[in-house]
């Protein structure tokens, strides 16, 4: 049975977290507050939790109700609702409807979001990795650090790094082999 | 270094190459041994999809400074719920 470790939530989920609000919010500074609210939600109705999901779908579950009580709020400051047809420029004259109707073929928002969904998976590998090996990889390979920079700021050598490097990458190959191409 | 390298060596040197960090000469003995090598060239591709769905997906993490704050956050709730 799972058990609750909030100490290590942020640690374990805020970028998963993350990854997963700002492709349905858009807004960074948003998607930090729901993230917080999520937590501090979460710790609130800790004895709410059965232990039959796992702590990470759980947290989930509680940021999708967030999610979607922000935009009834964004809807009801606007004094109604969110019309979900947009007309795209009211200043183009033309043939809107062929242009809504072309949009069911347009691939670029499905996309995205099975994009999003890879990356949640990639996430979830990433958390898997032991925590220094997934620190070091996430430096190097999503923030683009320097090998420089950050053997000094491990206090190890190049070679260190590319053992540590070639380790998470493998490991991650696997994973996603497991969890997402099949 | 010599013409023919080792598997191992080899694999340094393609995870390398994923982050653009060799030499014109390295990347010649890695394709050499690339096409005589069928491990290693599994290996390599598989290590060239890795790079390409990370570049794809554009995963973003939250800054770290942000992640402080969450966590002091957290911190001061579970301290006043002990404390209430």
């Amino acid at each position: 049975m799972e058990v609750l470790n909030p100490s290590k939530w942020v640690d374990n989920y805020a970028d998963y977290l993350y990854n997963y609000t700002i492709v349905r919010v858009n807004d960074a500074v948003i998607a930090q507050d729901l993230i917080s609210e999520t937590f501090l939600a979460g710790l609130r109705s800790k004895h709410n939790f059965k232990g039959e999901a796992s702590e990470r779908t759980w947290l989930i579950s509680i940021l999708k109700r967030k999610i979607i009580d922000y935009y009834r709020k964004k809807n009801s400051n606007r004094g109604k609702a969110e019309v979900l047809v947009s007309y795209k420029n009211d200043d183009i004259e033309g043939n809107w409807l062929e242009e809504n109707a072309a949009d069911l073929f347009d691939r670029t928002a499905e996309d995205r979001m099975e994009n999003s969904e890879l990356g949640l998976a990639i996430i979830k590998c990433l958390n898997k990795l032991p925590t220094k090996q997934g620190e070091i990889f996430k430096k190097k390979t999503i923030e683009n650090q320097d090998t420089d920079v950050l053997c000094k700021e491990y206090n190890i050598t190049p070679s260190n790094l590319w053992v540590i490097i070639h380790r998470a990458r493998k490991n991650l190959m696997e994973c996603l082999e497991k969890n997402w191409y099949n | 270094m010599k013409l023919f390298l080792k598997c191992h060596e080899a694999a340094y040197l393609c995870d390398k190459n994923q982050y653009k960090e060799i030499s014109i000469s390295e990347k010649l003995k890695l394709k050499l041994h690339l096409l005589l090598c069928k491990l290693c060239n599994k290996y390599a591709r598989k290590n060239q999809k890795l790079t390409n769905t990370l570049k794809a997906v554009e995963i973003k993490t939250l800054n770290p400074e942000s992640k402080l704050q969450l966590k002091e956050k957290l911190q001061k709730e579970l301290a006043d719920k002990l404390n209430s």
